[in-house]
């Protein structure tokens, strides 16, 4: 199946300008956003600012990466900012290479996580104004001196989370005939289509940019570092790309060499980046319910400390102590069991990969739940800020009523979303396994099953805890 | 393009400070009853406003709103019933637990627009 040949669809996404047409909508909401934020109402529930950017913006991606793919990628309008500015100054400089990897992204999606808490963002539209400012800010100083896309592949924080997070996404751009691949001279997929030769200049110019992630198409596998730009169809001068259909997650036990990429157990950052998304999945929910809290508050009296303090410990303890404890315990059993004398860090890089499903289940069960709570307040918070801009209910008085579903109503839905997680991770925990130790599979195997049910245990056990929402709020 | 979107930037903001009329705050005080409120009950919200703007208030005219301080969350809105002149009683329901930042709202007379923080409350469950 290949959407590039559906109907409608197919013929929008090859389109030239189909990426800056989803662009400049996304950059209509942050205009918005930081206009609303800045000017609107400190209230964070009747702000379009909070509510667009920690309601729908997360929720909508997640929903994207899981029924599609890496779409707020495509339409990012960091990149259409960063492309205009592009158009005043090229960046001549390449990435300096001790900084390649994931490192930086790591480092900067964890920052992201604890200072939300610590600052309570989700309650302070300014704040939430300032961020998606300084976002902007970062990708166009980045991009403007650095080459490619070196904002997205090795800084920007929700990019990690995208690309990590499209692994279990059911579309991924692939070459369509490996054929023709093979006797492809040119490989503009990744270097960019030149002009016909004859042309004036003496280096040919560039008409359309290649894979700015340095995805070499034959030799891409799955969808990680893939921003679902499209530069590589519209570049591709045998039209031998498809937007096809997989089997979501298969990815993640999958040790080819991939481009770009090289092979996922020799990655320690990106298992780094693993472990962050997946237990920040948990943390990031956790901390939203009564339990956490009391515990909390309960640290902050008991032990005088402050809430930065508190929050420190806690991220230490959710995002590198437990993760390293638990890692590390089940691959020292799986060297037990199956006798393997591989150093555990690597049987930790082979199997850290089957977190990803049941961690994306986790994000998508948290931030489904504000979306589809959530939903329709956009409406009444956009005629509140008519009403207060105009001083006359052009679209009407606000109606508060409109919301969203139940809270108690989503909670199938996000007990569902963990379990076809957890599913998933163990799926990728087997065919790890099977491809690593063969007739050693179930011992080898065991531990890290262990690890993916209690993990999805503790998960349900959240989700089912009363929420708290606090947010101390202006 | 950039200069159009910036153009429009400038604009909206302009629109928002030379604003229509800025919102009117009467001066209420507020009484809860409980304190703090239980999810999934009933509370009384008593308010009394200042002296010299009970001629401009007419209490069909306000409401009184519960908004959660996390964005996306359902806010309560209950009518204001006038005891006496300038006093008022609202009941709501609050259905989650956490922070919660009551406002009244409406207009006056002459159309100006109401609408003043009145009480913040942590709602606790039962
Ligand atoms: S995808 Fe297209 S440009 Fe890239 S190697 Fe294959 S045929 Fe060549
Ligand atoms: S050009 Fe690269 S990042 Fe863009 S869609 Fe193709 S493979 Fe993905
Ligand atoms: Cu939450």
């Amino acid at each position: 199946m290949d959407l590039l040949r559906w109907p409608v669809v197919g013929p929008f996404l090859r389109w030239r300008h189909a990426r800056t047409s989803l662009q400049l909508v996304l950059l209509a909401a942050a205009v918005v956003i930081v206009l609303h934020g800045l000017v609107g109402p400190d209230l964070a529930s009747t702000n379009l600012a909070t509510v667009l950017t920690w309601v729908h913006y997360r929720g909508l991606l997640v929903v994207a990466l899981l029924a599609a793919g890496n779409l707020f990628c495509l339409g990012c309008p960091l990149v259409r900012v960063r492309d205009w500015g592009r158009q005043l100054h090229m960046p001549r400089r390449a990435w300096p290479a001790r900084l390649r990897g994931k490192w930086i992204g790591v480092a900067l999606f964890a920052a992201v996580l604890l200072t939300y808490e610590l600052f309570d963002l989700w309650a302070l539209p300014a704040a939430t104004a300032w961020l998606v400012l300084g976002y902007f800010a970062a990708a166009v100083v980045v991009d403007l001196t650095f080459r490619g896309a070196s904002f997205c592949q090795y800084v920007c924080p929700v990019g990690q989370f995208n690309f990590v997070a499209s692994t279990v996404s059911p579309l991924e751009l692939r070459m369509r005939d490996a054929n023709t691949c093979r006797t492809c001279r040119t490989a503009d997929c990744v270097s960019g289509r030149k002009a016909p030769a004859g042309d004036t200049a003496l280096r040919p110019r560039v008409v359309q940019r290649g894979c700015e992630l340095g995805l070499f198409m034959p030799a891409k596998v799955g969808n990680l570092d893939c921003t679902f730009c499209l530069d590589c169809v519209q570049a591709c001068p045998h039209d031998n790309i498809a937007l096809a259909s997989r089997v979501p997650g298969a990815e993640l036990a999958d040790d080819r060499r991939r481009s770009g990429i090289g092979r996922l157990v020799d990655r320690v950052d990106l298992a780094a980046l693993v472990v962050v998304f997946s237990f920040g999945a948990l943390l990031n929910a956790f901390l939203m319910v009564a339990p956490a809290q009391a515990l909390q508050g309960w640290m902050e009296h008991d032990w005088g400390l402050s809430r930065a303090s508190v929050l420190a410990l806690l991220f230490g303890a959710g995002l590198v102590v437990l993760p390293f404890g638990l890692l590390g315990a089940a691959a020292f059993s799986t060297r037990a069991l199956t006798g393997d004398g591989a150093p555990p860090g690597l049987v930790v890089r082979r199997f850290v990969m089957s977190l990803v499903p049941l961690a994306t289940g986790v994000w998508a069960a948290h931030y489904g739940f504000h979306l589809l709570t959530g939903l329709l307040v956009v409406v009444p918070i956009t005629q509140n800020a008519v009403l207060d801009l105009t001083g006359a209910p052009w679209l009407g008085w606000p109606f508060w009523r409109w919301t969203g579903l139940r809270p108690g109503s989503v909670f199938p839905l996000q007990a569902g979303l963990v379990l076809l997680g957890a599913f998933g991770s163990v799926a990728v925990v087997q065919a790890t396994a099977e491809r690593d130790y063969g007739a050693r599979m179930w011992r080898a195997a065991a531990p890290w099953l262990m690890l993916t049910t209690l993990l999805a245990m503790t998960a349900l056990w959240i989700l089912f805890q009363p929420m708290q929402m606090r947010g101390m709020g202006p | 393009m950039l200069i159009r979107l910036a153009a429009a930037a400038v604009l909206l903001v302009l629109c928002a400070c030379s604003g229509p009329q800025a919102p009117f705050s009467p001066g209420f005080t507020a009484e809860l009853t409980p304190t703090p409120p239980v999810v999934g009950r009933e509370f009384d919200v008593r308010l009394e406003v200042a002296e010299a703007s009970v001629p401009l208030l007419d209490a069909a005219a306000l409401e009184l709103e519960g908004h959660m301080t996390h964005p996306g969350m359902a806010p309560e809105v209950a009518r204001l019933v006038e005891d006496a002149p300038g006093r008022y009683r609202a009941r709501i329901r609050i259905t989650m637990a956490g922070e919660w930042v009551l406002l009244v709202t409406g207009r006056l007379a002459n159309g100006r627009p109401v609408r003043e923080e009145v009480a913040r409350a942590t709602a606790v469950a039962e």
